[in-house]
C-alpha cells in the first residue's frame, strides 16, 4: 500500500462510521436504491439522463438527449424551456402560488417571506424594467450586489427574458470585477451601496466606479440598490437607482421567452484558486438537470419522510454567498422546494447572528 | 477547530438533518471534530466534491437516495450519472488505491461544454490534457469499495525524490496532531530532493509553538506518510490565507517561502481575504525572519 492510501484510513471512528472503518463495507450497509440509480447511470448514460429530463417541465421535449463532438456536445438538443419558468410559473400554475419560495434573513435581523406567487409577480417587474432598458435575448449584465432577494429576482428577470447574467461575488476587488465586466461585454451592472459583512458596512459602489474606470467601454448603465440612508456617490446619466430602474419597466413586458435548451442561460467566471479563471457558459437545460444531481444527495430520505410525514417540502438553505452554486435553481425541484437565505457570517458572533444560528438549528 | 467547541455547546441541534462540507476536502481529523465534537453524532456530516465547470456535485454521498457509510475524509463515490476515473497522466486507468488524475469520461448535463469568448481554450484546457476525458485537475485514488480520495491540486502535487504527495494528505496527517487547529503545506524546491514540504500551522487555543511540538509535528507526518515525507521548515502561523469560500491558497504560501511577494492575489481573490492573506504573509514573513528554520531532524536534508 502506498503512503497516501495509509493516511486515507481513519483512526477509530466513531458512530455512524463505525462499522467500515479500515475494511472492505459490507453489502448490506449500501443502500440498493442508491445502488440502482448508480448502475443504471452506468449501463445506460444517455436513458439516465434522459428520464431524469423528464420529471421537468418542457415547452417542447429534445429530438436528441446527447449530441456529442468532442470536445464539446450538446444536450436535450431541440428541447424547449426556460429556467424562470421552470422555477416559478411552473409551481404557480400547479396551485402552490401561495406556498412560501424564499426566505431570507441577514445579520441586521431583516426578515422577508416571498410566496410563489410573489417572488414571481416581482420577477415579472424586473423583466419589465429590463426591457425598458433596452435588453433583449443574448445581451449580458453583471450583478455584483450583497446576497439578497433583489438579487435572486434579478437572476430570475435576467434568465426569463433570454439574457445572461454573470454574477461577481461582492467580496471581489475593483481589479477583478473589471475584468469579469469586460470578459462578459455586460451592457449593464447592477451593485449596492453596501454589503454587510460581520457587522460591518463594505461600500461597494465605489468598488463599481474603479472598476468601470478602465474596462466600463460596453456598460451603459449602473443600477444601485440602496439599502442604507447614507450618501452613494451617482455618475448623472449612468448611473440609476433601483427604483428608477423599475420605472422603465412601463408599458413593457414581463413574459418569459422559450429557449433551447443548449442557448447558455448565463456566465460564470471560475473561482480564482487558480491563476488563470475562465468565464464557463451554463446553457439552460443543464442547469435544470444540476438540480436533480443535488437532489440526490441532499433530498430527505425515505426514513426522513416517515420522520417528517407532515412536512411536505425540502428546505434549502442557502450559503451566505451570492456565487458560482447559487442553488435559487433549486426553487425549480420538482417538490417546488423553500429557499432559506442567510445572509450571514457564522464567524461573526454578536448578538443577531446568535439569534439567527439559534434559529437555523431550532426551526425549519 | 481552533476555537473548541465552547460556542456550540448549548445549540439544539433537534432541527438538524444533516451538514455537507465543501470548499476544501473535509480531513478526518475535522470529519471527526464535527461528528462528534459539534453535532454529537446526531446527523450525518458528509462531504462532497464539485467544479465551477460542473455546475453541481459530480462526487459525494447519494443521502437523497440512501445513505451509503460515510468514510471519513472521502468524498464517497461519483453520483449517479457520472462516469469517472483514475487515471496516469498518460491515459492509463490506475489500480485501486493507485493515485493519479480524477478525470470524468463521458460529458453528463451541466458539465460546461465552452468557455465564454475563448472557444479553443475549452477542448485545449479540459479534454486535451489527457486525451479524450474531461481533467478535473486533481489528483486522487479510489479504494476497493470504490469511494474517492482526493490527495490535492495535481499542480500543487508536492514530489520529493520521486514520490508523489498530495498536499490535502500532509495536511490531513498534521491535523491528526491533538494541537492542530489549521494546516497548509505546499513543496518547495530542493536541491538534493526536488522539492520538500514547507508547512505552516495555526495550533488551537491553548497550545503554544514551541520546538518539542514542532518535532512532534514531525513525527507525526513521519508516522503517516512514511519517511519520503520530508518536512523542509514547518512555520507556526495565527492565520492562513484562504478564499472567503474557505480554500486554502496555497500560492501565498508558495509566494512566501520563495521570499516573492504574492502580487496579483487581489485580482482574483475578495478584498477581505486579501487583507487577510497579506496579514498572514507579513506574520509568517516575520516569523521566518525571527526564528532559526528547522532542518529535518532525520536525513541529509540540503536546503537553499
Amino acid at each position: 500500500m502506498s503512503a497516501a492510501t495509509k493516511i486515507s484510513e481513519p483512526s477509530g471512528s466513531p458512530g455512524i462510521a463505525e462499522e467500515h472503518v479500515g475494511h472492505a463495507i459490507p453489502h448490506h450497509l449500501v443502500s440498493p436504491v442508491a445502488q440502482k440509480w448508480i448502475e443504471e447511470g452506468k449501463q445506460d448514460p444517455e436513458g439516465f439522463w434522459g428520464r431524469a429530463a423528464d420529471q421537468l417541465p418542457w415547452f417542447r421535449k429534445w429530438d436528441k438527449v446527447l449530441e456529442w463532438n468532442p470536445p464539446t456536445f450538446n444536450w436535450y438538443v431541440g428541447g424547449q424551456t426556460n429556467l424562470a419558468y421552470n422555477a416559478l410559473d411552473h409551481h404557480v400554475k400547479r396551485g402552490w402560488g401561495g406556498h412560501t419560495a424564499l426566505v431570507y434573513i441577514n445579520e441586521r435581523g431583516e426578515r422577508r417571506v416571498y410566496t410563489y406567487a410573489h417572488l414571481l409577480h416581482e420577477v415579472q417587474q424586473v423583466a419589465k424594467a429590463l426591457r425598458g432598458m433596452g435588453i433583449k435575448k443574448g445581451d449580458r449584465l453583471t450583478v455584483y450586489m450583497p446576497t439578497s432577494p433583489e438579487a435572486i429576482i434579478l437572476m430570475l428577470a435576467t434568465v426569463r427574458i433570454g439574457a445572461i447574467h454573470s454574477v461577481v461575488f461582492a467580496g471581489f476587488g475593483a481589479k477583478a470585477l473589471g475584468d469579469r465586466v469586460q470578459a462578459s461585454g455586460s451592457r449593464l451592472v447592477f451593485t449596492a451601496d453596501v454589503t454587510y459583512r460581520k457587522g460591518k458596512d463594505t461600500r461597494l459602489k465605489e468598488i463599481v466606479d474603479e472598476a468601470l474606470q478602465n474596462a466600463g467601454d460596453k456598460v451603459e448603465h449602473v443600477i444601485v440598490l440602496k439599502r442604507t440612508a447614507g450618501e452613494v456617490p451617482m455618475h448623472p446619466g449612468r448611473d440609476l437607482l433601483w427604483e428608477q430602474f423599475l420605472e422603465h419597466g412601463a408599458g413593457e413586458s414581463g413574459d418569459y421567452v422559450v429557449m433551447e435548451a443548449n442557448e447558455p442561460a448565463f456566465i460564470l467566471a471560475t473561482s480564482g484558486t487558480t491563476q488563470h479563471g475562465a468565464v464557463v457558459v451554463c446553457p439552460e437545460a443543464y442547469r435544470c438537470l444540476v438540480v436533480d444531481l443535488r437532489h440526490w444527495m441532499d433530498r430527505g430520505t425515505q426514513l426522513h419522510r416517515v420522520r417528517s410525514a407532515n412536512r411536505r417540502r425540502n428546505h434549502y438553505r442557502l450559503r451566505r454567498r451570492t456565487g458560482p452554486s447559487d442553488p435559487r435553481w433549486r426553487l425549480e425541484n420538482a417538490d417546488g422546494g423553500v429557499l432559506r437565505h442567510r445572509n450571514l457570517h457564522f464567524t461573526h458572533r454578536g448578538p443577531i447572528v446568535d439569534a439567527v444560528w439559534g434559529r437555523a438549528v431550532r426551526r425549519r | 477547530m481552533r476555537y473548541g467547541e465552547g460556542p456550540f455547546g448549548a445549540v439544539d441541534y433537534k432541527y438538524l438533518e444533516r451538514v455537507f462540507c465543501a470548499g476544501e476536502v473535509l480531513n478526518a481529523p475535522a470529519w471527526e471534530w464535527l461528528q462528534k465534537k459539534i453535532f454529537r453524532n446526531q446527523i450525518p456530516v458528509i462531504d462532497h466534491m464539485w467544479q465551477t465547470e460542473t455546475s453541481g456535485p459530480v462526487f459525494g454521498n447519494p443521502y437523497g437516495l440512501g445513505m451509503l457509510p460515510i468514510k471519513p475524509g472521502s468524498a464517497t463515490v461519483p453520483m449517479p450519472g457520472i462516469d469517472a476515473g483514475v487515471v496516469s497522466l498518460d491515459g492509463t486507468p490506475c489500480a485501486a488505491g493507485e493515485k493519479g488524475i480524477m478525470v470524468i469520461k463521458r460529458p453528463f448535463p451541466g458539465l460546461t461544454a465552452a468557455l465564454w469568448g475563448e472557444p479553443e481554450r475549452y477542448g485545449r484546457d479540459y479534454w486535451s490534457i489527457i486525451p479524450g476525458v474531461y481533467y478535473t485537475g486533481d489528483s486522487a485514488q479510489i479504494d476497493d469499495d470504490g469511494y474517492v480520495w482526493f490527495a490535492g491540486r495535481a499542480d500543487e502535487i508536492i514530489k520529493i525524490a520521486g514520490h508523489r504527495i498530495g498536499t490535502i494528505e500532509v495536511e490531513t496527517a498534521l491535523l491528526g496532531h491533538a494541537a492542530v487547529a489549521e494546516s497548509g503545506v505546499i513543496g518547495r524546491p530542493d536541491e538534493l530532493r526536488g522539492e520538500v514540504i514547507s508547512a505552516f500551522v495555526v495550533l488551537k487555543q491553548g497550545f503554544i509553538p514551541s520546538e518539542k511540538l514542532k518535532k512532534e509535528l514531525l513525527d507525526q507526518v513521519r508516522h503517516e506518510l512514511g519517511p519520503v515525507a520530508v518536512i523542509g521548515e514547518l512555520n507556526f502561523v495565527d492565520m492562513l490565507p484562504k478564499t472567503r469560500s474557505g480554500k486554502i491558497m496555497r500560492r501565498v504560501l508558495k509566494a512566501v517561502t520563495q521570499e516573492k511577494n504574492p502580487g496579483d492575489i487581489t485580482t482574483i481573490e475578495d478584498e477581505g481575504s486579501v487583507e487577510e492573506a497579506r496579514h498572514a504573509w507579513h506574520q509568517m514573513r516575520a516569523a521566518l525572519d525571527n526564528q532559526p528554520v528547522l532542518r529535518p531532524t532525520a536525513g541529509p536534508a540540503k536546503n537553499n
